[in-house]
C-alpha cells in the first residue's frame, strides 16, 4: 500500500470520527447533510468540496495536518470518489454504529482495518453510487436555497438565529472527544514499520556534524540524477560523540549515502528499533529547567564543587556557558616552554589537592605571570588567556550539562556575594538579592511548605494570588486559594511557583541557615527576603520567606549546642574559661576572661564549669557572685548581671549591650557591686567576715590572695620532689616495722618503700618511717624540715606551703588535693579550738624531737626550720592568718582603709601570692594607725568567732607537710607556746635565714612581740583580745613575714611576689614596729628601712616635714628611747650623698620633754608623720619630689594632692607624702 | 477574711501581666468570692475570686504614646507603661539615623533619644506567659518624636 494511501484511509477514519460526533448530534448532521449536497453540484471540485467540509469540521475541531488535505488533493477523483462512497455506504448501513469502538479498533489495529473494509467497501460503494449521488445533490440544492434565505435575512436576525440553534449547544463532549483525537495524531506521527528506519552510523568523534553536511550536500548534488539519495533525514546527536543518523527504508540505501565519506565507518550499522527512534531525539526536560541565572555546581576537574553560574545554555541543550571564579596558577612560569596546556592538563591531574585558590582574573597579574602570553583584550572587561575567556574577572567557560550538579545546590550567601562582587554582567540583569533568594528556591524541594502555610504565587497566571498550603503532594503544592472567584479551590503549583506570606509584625522562627532556630519578629518584608528582630539578642537579621516560619514560642536561646547552652561558663583549655554568648550552627561563640572572643566547636570545650559558688571581691572589697548586679568603676561605666565569676574575673550580661551578645568580662576590681550600700556598713561587712572566715580561707580569701597561694602552689608545691624520696628509711612502726627500705615515691601521707629484704614495694604511711642516716642513726620523717632544710635554696618542703595554697582555694582546689581533707581534718576542728598560735607554739616540741645528730639543729632551736622555707612560710602564714584572725587581719581588712594595704595586695591584682598576700596584708596591718586598730578593735571584740576559725587554717596544713606535721601532732603541751618567747631562740632562727643574719635582731624582735601576743591565749577569747588590744602583738605576726621574706630567702618565693618592691619599706617598718614593741603609730617608710637588706635609703629626708622619733632599725633607741614618740620638724638634712643610717639630721622637737629644742639625730630614729586630709604635705619622693601641696583626701592607700601651682589634682601613694609644717 | 482575700488579690494580681488578657493594672470590683476549699494535704484553703479589672492589653496596629528607655543601634526601646516596646530602626523613616552621641536617633525635624517621648503603632506582638513584648514603627505619618 502507498504512502499516500495509508494517508487517505486516515482521512477517512477522521471523516467518521466526524461524523460519529454528527449522528451524536442532529444539528451538526442537518447542517452537514446540505452541504455536502452542495458540493456534489459542482463535480469538478468535488475533492475540494470534500476538503471544505472536512475544513469545516477542522475548524470546528481544529485538528489533523495539511500535509494530509494535500496529499488529498494530488488525489485522483476516482479515489476520491472511491473514498466518498465508502463512506456513504457506511452512513447508510451502519447508522447505529458505535463509532467511538470502530476508531478503537482502527486505532490499535490500523493495518488490519485498512485491508478488512479496504477492499470490500470499494466493492459495496460501487453499488451503491446512484443512490448516494442523488442524496448528495438533493441535499446541495437544500443547501443552496438555505444560503439564499439566509442572505436576505438581516444578519442580526441570522445571528439571533444561529444563537438559538447554537447557543444551548454543549460543547462539552465534543471537546472532550477532541482530547481523543489530538492523541491520534501524536501516535500516528510516530514511526512505524511503514516509516523509514533509521540507522545509527559510527564515525570519527567530532567530524559527526561534517559528515551530516557533507550527506547534505551529496543529496542535493545526486537529486536530479539517476541515482539520488534515498535517505530522509540524517542528523547527528551532540550529546552522543562519535555517531550519525541516518534515516531511510533500507540498509542499501545508507551504504550507497556512505559511499565515499571520510570519517565514518559504514560497516558498522545499527538499526534503531522504532520504539527507541523516538528517544533519540527526545529532549530530556531536565535539561530544559536550567534558565540563565541558575546556580550550579561543577562536577569534577580543577573547579569541582565550586558554584557556578549558568550565562548561557547552548541550542542542543547540553552545553551551557557558565561563570566561574577563576583559579588560576599565578606563580610567575619562567619556562617558556611551559604551554598553557601542559599547564592545564597537569593542572587537571593534581586534581584538588594543589588547585590555586578562587580569585577573580587580573589581567595586569596575568601579564606578570606568563611574560610570553599576556592576555589579549576582546572590549571592555573581557580578556583571554590561556585560551580561556575572562569577563569583569570571572572565569566564562562551555561546561557540558553533564559534568554539572543542577540539583540541590544551595548556594550559601558567602559564595553568591563572591559573584556579586565584581559587579554584575547587565545582561544578567543584576543580582540583587531576590534573585538569589529565586534561584535558591529554585533549587529548594518542596520540604518547606507545611500545611497551614500562607504562601503567595510568584509566576504564572494566578501571580500573586494567596492562599493556604493544604498539602504537599510529592512535589507539588496543594494551595487553597483565597480569592473570592476561586474560593475554596484546592490548586496545585510547582513549589518554585510559590513563597512564604508573611506579614509584617508575624513571630516568625528561622528553620534553615546560618539563623537557624532563631526567632523573631518581621519588621519588613521585601520579596523574598524578610528581616526580623530577633528574640534573643534583639538584633535584625535578613533571611529568606523560605526559610522561615510561624512560631508560636520564643525560642528558648539560640539554645544549646550539645550539652552546652547560651551563657554557660565553659573551661576551653588548661588556663582559659569562657562564657557562651552565642550559640551558632555547629559551634559556640566564647567570650574568654581575656575578653577575646572565639569560635569553639562543642567538642573542644572541656567541661561546663560551675561558678555558682564562687566569689569575688569588687572594687570596695564586697564579695560579689553570681546573679548580683555589678556596675563598672570606670570605662563605659557599663552594668550588668553576673554570670560567672571566675578568679577575679566577672563575665557579666546586659542585653543591651550589643557587643558579644551583651556579654562583657571584666575585672572583679573593677566593678562595684550595685548593691552594696547595705553591705559596705562596717558592722555588716564583719559580720560577713565572721561566718565567712570559711570564706576567707575559701572562697574570699581565694579570691584574693588564695588563687596566687593556688598558683604558686601550683609552681612549687606540687612540682617539688618529695625529699623523701630514693631516700632509705626505716619502717618504725605497723606490721612491717623493722624494715629497711628505698623510698620510691610519696605523696603527701604516704610513701612507697621498696623493701631491702624482698624487693616488695608497700606503701606505708610516712609517720611510720625513720631516714637512715649515712652514720646509721635514724630520723624520723616527721622531723623532715631538716632534711629539706640544709637544701634550703630549693625551699624544699613547699608541702608545707602548699598546704596554705590547698587549704584557701576552694577553686584551686582542683589543684590542692589536700584541701578537702585539709578542711575536713580533726586538726582543723581542732585547730578551730586550740589557738593556732598555740598550736604553733608546740614547735619546741617538735625541735626536741628533732634529735638528730643534724649540725642545724642545734638545741632545740633547728635553723632549718626557720632558715628554710619554714619561717618564711611560717611567718607568712601567721601573719596570713593572724591577719585574718588577730588585729593584724582587722588590719588587713580594714586595711582598705590603710596605704599599707593598697600597695600590698590591693595592687597585687593579678597573680600575687598567696604569701604575698599575708606578708603584705601583715604588712599592711603595720601602717595601721592606732585609729585602724582601734577600728579594728570595734569589730573584732564583738566577734571572736573568727579569731578561731582562721587560725586553725594553717595548722591544719601541717599535718600534711611531712616535717611539721608529726610534730606538732607531738607537742603535746599549749603551754610550749612559749618556744619562741625567747629572743634568744628567735633571733637563732633569724640567723638560720643566713642572708637576713643581720636581722636577727628584728626578727628576734618581732618574734617575741608575736608570741607575746597570741602565745599567751591558749584559746581564751577574752585573751585574745587583750592580746588584740596591744597592736604591738598583733602585727608581730607579721613580721617574719613581711620583713625577712623579701630580702632574705633567696631560694624562697617570695622575691616572685609583686610585694617586692614595696617590701624593702615596709619590711623596714615592719622590723622597726616588733622592736618598738608594738608601736603602731610609725607609719613611716624609713627609719627602720635603713635596716632592711633591700631597705632603700632614707631619700625621703627633706626639710620641713613632721617626723618621730622612734626606735632604730637595729633595736637601738636614740637616748635609751628617751625621745621615742615625740615628734619633731626636719630643720637640716644631711647632704644625700653623706646620707646613712647614721647620718645626722638636725629636728626641731615639737612635743616630749624637750619641747622646741634642735637636736641632732641619727636618721635612723627618724620616720615621717603620714598627713592627715587637709594637712599640708610634702612630696618625698618620685617625680614631684619635694613639691608641696594640701591632702584633699585619701583614697584608700592613695592620696588625693592639690599640689602648689597645678590645677590639677594629683593621686599619689601615701608613702611618699610627709607632713609638711611650712608655710 | 474578705479583706485578707481581696488584699492578696490586690498583691498577686496588680501590675501582674498574661499573655492572655495583657497587662492588669487595677482590681477595681470583685463580683464573686467562692466559699473556700481546703485544699487536702495542706492547711491551705481556695478561693476563686471573680473580678474586674482594668487590664491594658495591646493590639496590633495600635498607636500608643511611650516614653524612650534606651537607644542603640539597632533601634531603640520604649515603654508604654508597662509594656517595653522594641522599634527597630528599619521601622523608622528613612532620613532617621543612629547618632552615637547620646546615643539617639536624628531625623530631618525630629530627634528620638533616651526619656524622650514618642508615638508608635504597635506592628507585632509576642505574648509570653507572663510578659508581653512587643515591635512598633514609628514610619508612617503623624508617628515620631512628640513635641
Amino acid at each position: 500500500m502507498s504512502r499516500n494511501d495509508s494517508d487517505r484511509d486516515e482521512d477517512e477514519e477522521f471523516e467518521n470520527l466526524g461524523r460519529s460526533q454528527d449522528n451524536q448530534d442532529e444539528d451538526s448532521d442537518l447542517e452537514e447533510s446540505p452541504r455536502r449536497t452542495s458540493s456534489s453540484k459542482k463535480p469538478p471540485r468535488s475533492s475540494s468540496s470534500s476538503n471544505s467540509k472536512r475544513r469545516e469540521e477542522e475548524d470546528d475541531e481544529d485538528e489533523d495536518d495539511d500535509d494530509d488535505e494535500d496529499d488529498e488533493d494530488d488525489d485522483e477523483e476516482e479515489a476520491d470518489n472511491v473514498s466518498r462512497r465508502h463512506k456513504k455506504q457506511k452512513r447508510n448501513f451502519n447508522p447505529f454504529l458505535d463509532m467511538e469502538a470502530e476508531v478503537d479498533d482502527e486505532d490499535e489495529d490500523e493495518d488490519e482495518d485498512e485491508e478488512s473494509y479496504g477492499g470490500p467497501d470499494g466493492f459495496i460503494a460501487d453499488e451503491t453510487d446512484e443512490a448516494a449521488e442523488a442524496t448528495r445533490a438533493s441535499k446541495h440544492m437544500d443547501l443552496d436555497r438555505r444560503r439564499r434565505e439566509e442572505d436576505d435575512v438581516d444578519l442580526e436576525e441570522q445571528a439571533a438565529r444561529l444563537k438559538e440553534r447554537y447557543g444551548r449547544r454543549d460543547y462539552a463532549p465534543r471537546r472532550a472527544f477532541q482530547g481523543q483525537q489530538e492523541d491520534i495524531p501524536q501516535q500516528l506521527l510516530m514511526p512505524d514499520v511503514q516509516s523509514p528506519h533509521l540507522w545509527m552510523v559510527r564515525c570519527k568523534p567530532g567530524k559527526e556534524k561534517d559528515l551530516v553536511f557533507s550527506l547534505m550536500r551529496k543529496f542535493f548534488d545526486t537529486e536530479y540524477s539517476a541515482q539520488p539519495l534515498e535517505i530522509s533525514a540524517a542528523f547527528s546527536r551532540e550529546s552522543l560523540k562519535g555517531y550519525v543518523y541516518i534515516e531511510c527504508m533500507r540498509q542499501a540505501n545508507v551504504q550507497a549515502a556512505l559511499n565515499g565519506l571520510n570519517n565514518v565507518f559504514a560497516s558498522k550499522l545499527t538499526l534503531v528499533p522504532i520504539k527507541e527512534m523516538t528517544d533519540v531525539l527526545k529532549v530530556r526536560h531536565k535539561e530544559s529547567e536550567l534558565r540563565p541565572g541558575t546556580w550550579v555546581r561543577v562536577k569534577r576537574g580543577k573547579y569541582a564543587m565550586d558554584l557556578a553560574q549558568i550565562l548561557d545554555i547552548a541550542d542542543s541543550g547540553d552545553t551551557a556557558k557558565v561563570k566561574l571564579i577563576p583559579r588560576l596558577d599565578m606563580t610567575p612560569r619562567s619556562d617558556a616552554s611551559y604551554i598553557a596546556g601542559n599547564n592545564k592538563r597537569k593542572q587537571v591531574n593534581s586534581a584538588l589537592a594543589g588547585r590555586p585558590p578562587p580569585k577573580l582574573f587580573n589581567a595586569r597579574e596575568a601579564e606578570k605571570v606568563d611574560k610570553l602570553n599576556k592576555p589579549t583584550s576582546r572590549g571592555r572587561g573581557v580578556f583571554v588567556w590561556a585560551n580561556e575567556v575572562f569577563r569583569e574577572g570571572y572565569l566564562e567557560k562551555d561546561m557540558k550539562i553533564s559534568s554539572l550538579i543542577t540539583e540541590s545546590i544551595n548556594p550559601t550567601l558567602d559564595e553568591i556575594q563572591k559573584f556579586a562582587k565584581g559587579g554584575v554582567d547587565d545582561e544578567d540583569g543584576g543580582l540583587d538579592l531576590s534573585a538569589v533568594a529565586l534561584s535558591a528556591m529554585s533549587t529548594s524541594v518542596t520540604g518547606h511548605f507545611q500545611p497551614g502555610e500562607n504562601v503567595e504565587v510568584m509566576e504564572g497566571e494566578l501571580k500573586n494570588e494567596r492562599g493556604t498550603v493544604d498539602s504537599v503532594n510529592g512535589d507539588m503544592v496543594l494551595v487553597r486559594v483565597w480569592d473570592d472567584k476561586l474560593k475554596g479551590n484546592i490548586l496545585k503549583f510547582p513549589p518554585t511557583q510559590l513563597r512564604k506570606l508573611f506579614k509584617e509584625g508575624d513571630h516568625v522562627k528561622v528553620v534553615n541557615g546560618k539563623f537557624k532556630d532563631e526567632t523573631g519578629l518581621i519588621i519588613k518584608i521585601e520579596d523574598s527576603v524578610v528581616t526580623i528582630v530577633t528574640d534573643l539578642n534583639v538584633k535584625d537579621i535578613q533571611v529568606f520567606s523560605k526559610d522561615l516560619q510561624m512560631a508560636a514560642n520564643v525560642a528558648s536561646g539560640t539554645g544549646t549546642i550539645g550539652q552546652y547552652e547560651t551563657h554557660d561558663f565553659v573551661q576551653l583549655d588548661a588556663s582559659t574559661v569562657g562564657v557562651i554568648y552565642k550559640v551558632e550552627r555547629g559551634f559556640a561563640r566564647v567570650l574568654d576572661q581575656s575578653g577575646l572572643t572565639r569560635e569553639v566547636e562543642p567538642h573542644l570545650i572541656t567541661q561546663k564549669r560551675d561558678s555558682s559558688r564562687a566569689i569575688a571581691t569588687d572594687g570596695e572589697g564586697n564579695s560579689i557572685q553570681d546573679g548580683d548586679s555589678v556596675r563598672e568603676m570606670g570605662g563605659s561605666m557599663r552594668e550588668g548581671k553576673i554570670l560567672h565569676v571566675f578568679r577575679t574575673f566577672a563575665f557579666c550580661y546586659n542585653r543591651e549591650y550589643m557587643e558579644n551578645a551583651g556579654v562583657f568580662v571584666q575585672s572583679t576590681r573593677l566593678l562595684v557591686s550595685m548593691a552594696s550600700k547595705s553591705r559596705s556598713q562596717p558592722g555588716m561587712r564583719l559580720d560577713t567576715m565572721n561566718p565567712a572566715m570559711m570564706n576567707m580561707n575559701r572562697g574570699g580569701f581565694n579570691n584574693r590572695g588564695g588563687r596566687g597561694g593556688g598558683m604558686m602552689m601550683m609552681g612549687r608545691g606540687r612540682g617539688g620532689r618529695d625529699p623523701l624520696i630514693d631516700k632509705t628509711v626505716t619502717i618504725i612502726r605497723g606490721p612491717h616495722k623493722g624494715y629497711l627500705g628505698i623510698v620510691k615515691d610519696a605523696s603527701d601521707l604516704t610513701a612507697r618503700v621498696e623493701l631491702h629484704t624482698n624487693c616488695r614495694i608497700i606503701t606505708v604511711e610516712k609517720a611510720k618511717l625513720a631516714i637512715t642516716n649515712a652514720n646509721g642513726t635514724t630520723t624520723p620523717v616527721s622531723s623532715m624540715p631538716d632534711m629539706s632544710a640544709p637544701s634550703t635554696p630549693r625551699a624544699g618542703n613547699y608541702g608545707g606551703y602548699g598546704g596554705y595554697g590547698g587549704m584557701t582555694p576552694m577553686r584551686s582546689g582542683d589543684m590542692t588535693p589536700m584541701h578537702p581533707s585539709g578542711s575536713r581534718t580533726p586538726a582543723w576542728n581542732a585547730g578551730s579550738k586550740t589557738p593556732a598560735w598555740n598550736a604553733g607554739s608546740k614547735t619546741p616540741a617538735w625541735s626536741a624531737s628533732a634529735r638528730t645528730p643534724n649540725p642545724y639543729a642545734d638545741g632545740s632551736q633547728t635553723p632549718a626550720w626557720d632558715a628554710g622555707s619554714k619561717t618564711p612560710r611560717y611567718g607568712g602564714s601567721s601573719a596570713w592568718d593572724s591577719g585574718s584572725r588577730t588585729p593584724a587581719h582587722s588590719a588587713w581588712d580594714a586595711g582598705s582603709r590603710t596605704p599599707a594595704r593598697g600597695s600590698a595586695w590591693g595592687d597585687s591584682d593579678s597573680s600575687s601570692s598567696h604569701n604575698q598576700n599575708g606578708s603584705s596584708s601583715g604588712s599592711g596591718g603595720f601602717p595601721q594607725t592606732p585609729a585602724a586598730s582601734g577600728d579594728w578593735m570595734n569589730r573584732g571584740v564583738p566577734t571572736p568567732g573568727p579569731f578561731g576559725a582562721p587560725s586553725p587554717a594553717p595548722f591544719s596544713s601541717y599535718p600534711y607537710t611531712p616535717g611539721p606535721s608529726s610534730s606538732y601532732d607531738s607537742a603535746p603541751t599549749p603551754s610550749s607556746n612559749n618556744f619562741p618567747s625567747t629572743p634568744a631562740a628567735s633571733s637563732s632562727l633569724g640567723s638560720g635565714g643566713g642572708p637576713g643574719g643581720h636581722h636577727a635582731g628584728s626578727n628576734g624582735g618581732a618574734h617575741s612581740a608575736s608570741v607575746a601576743t597570741p602565745g599567751a591565749t591558749p584559746g581564751a577569747s577574752n585573751a585574745r583580745l587583750q592580746s588584740i588590744s596591744t597592736p604591738g602583738a598583733n602585727q608581730t605576726p607579721q613580721t617574719p613575714a613581711g620583713g625577712p621574706s623579701a630580702p632574705m630567702t633567696p631560694a624562697s618565693h617570695f622575691p616572685q611576689t609583686p610585694f617586692m618592691p614595696t617590701g624593702g619599706d615596709y619590711s623596714g617598718m615592719d622590723s622597726h614596729h616588733g622592736h618598738s614593741g608594738g608601736q603602731v603609730h610609725g607609719y613611716g617608710s624609713g627609719a627602720g628601712g635603713a635596716q632592711g637588706a633591700a631597705g632603700p635609703s632614707y631619700d625621703w629626708t627633706t626639710t620641713d616635714i613632721e617626723v618621730k622619733i622612734s626606735t632604730g632599725k637595729d633595736g637601738s633607741s636614740y637616748e635609751g628611747g628617751k625621745y621615742n614618740d615625740v615628734s619633731g620638724r626636719m630643720v637640716k638634712i644631711p647632704p644625700r650623698s653623706a646620707l646613712s643610717s647614721m647620718a645626722l639630721c638636725d629636728v626641731r622637737l615639737l612635743s616630749g620633754p624637750d619641747d622646741r629644742k634642735v637636736i641632732q639625730i641619727p636618721v635612723q630614729y627618724l620616720k615621717p608623720v603620714a598627713p592627715l586630709k587637709n594637712d599640708g604635705v610634702k612630696v618625698l619622693s618620685g617625680e614631684h619630689r619635694g613639691a608641696l601641696g594640701t591632702l584633699m583626701g585619701v583614697d584608700v592607700q592613695d592620696g588625693i594632692v592639690s599640689l602648689r601651682g597645678e590645677n590639677m589634682y594629683k593621686v599619689l601613694t601615701m608613702s611618699v607624702l610627709g607632713k609638711y609644717l611650712g608655710e | 477574711m474578705k479583706e485578707f482575700l481581696l488584699r492578696n488579690l490586690h498583691g498577686d494580681v496588680e501590675g501582674t501581666c498574661s499573655g492572655k488578657v495583657g497587662f492588669i493594672i487595677c482590681v477595681l470590683t470583685v463580683t464573686n468570692i467562692s466559699p473556700g476549699k481546703v485544699l487536702p494535704s495542706s492547711g491551705l484553703a481556695e478561693f476563686v475570686v471573680h473580678y474586674q479589672a482594668i487590664v491594658f492589653k495591646p493590639y496590633k496596629g495600635e498607636v500608643v504614646d511611650a516614653i524612650v528607655t534606651s537607644v542603640n543601634q539597632i533601634g531603640f526601646f520604649a515603654d508604654v507603661g508597662p509594656l517595653q516596646v522594641f522599634v527597630a530602626q528599619k521601622l523608622m523613616p528613612n532620613d532617621f539615623k543612629f547618632d552615637s552621641n547620646g546615643p539617639c536617633y536624628r531625623g530631618d525635624d525630629q530627634m528620638i533619644e533616651k526619656n524622650g517621648q514618642v508615638r508608635l503603632k504597635i506592628v507585632g506582638l509576642k505574648h509570653q506567659a507572663t510578659q508581653i513584648n512587643a515591635v512598633g514603627t514609628i514610619k508612617e505619618d503623624y508617628l515620631g518624636q512628640i513635641q
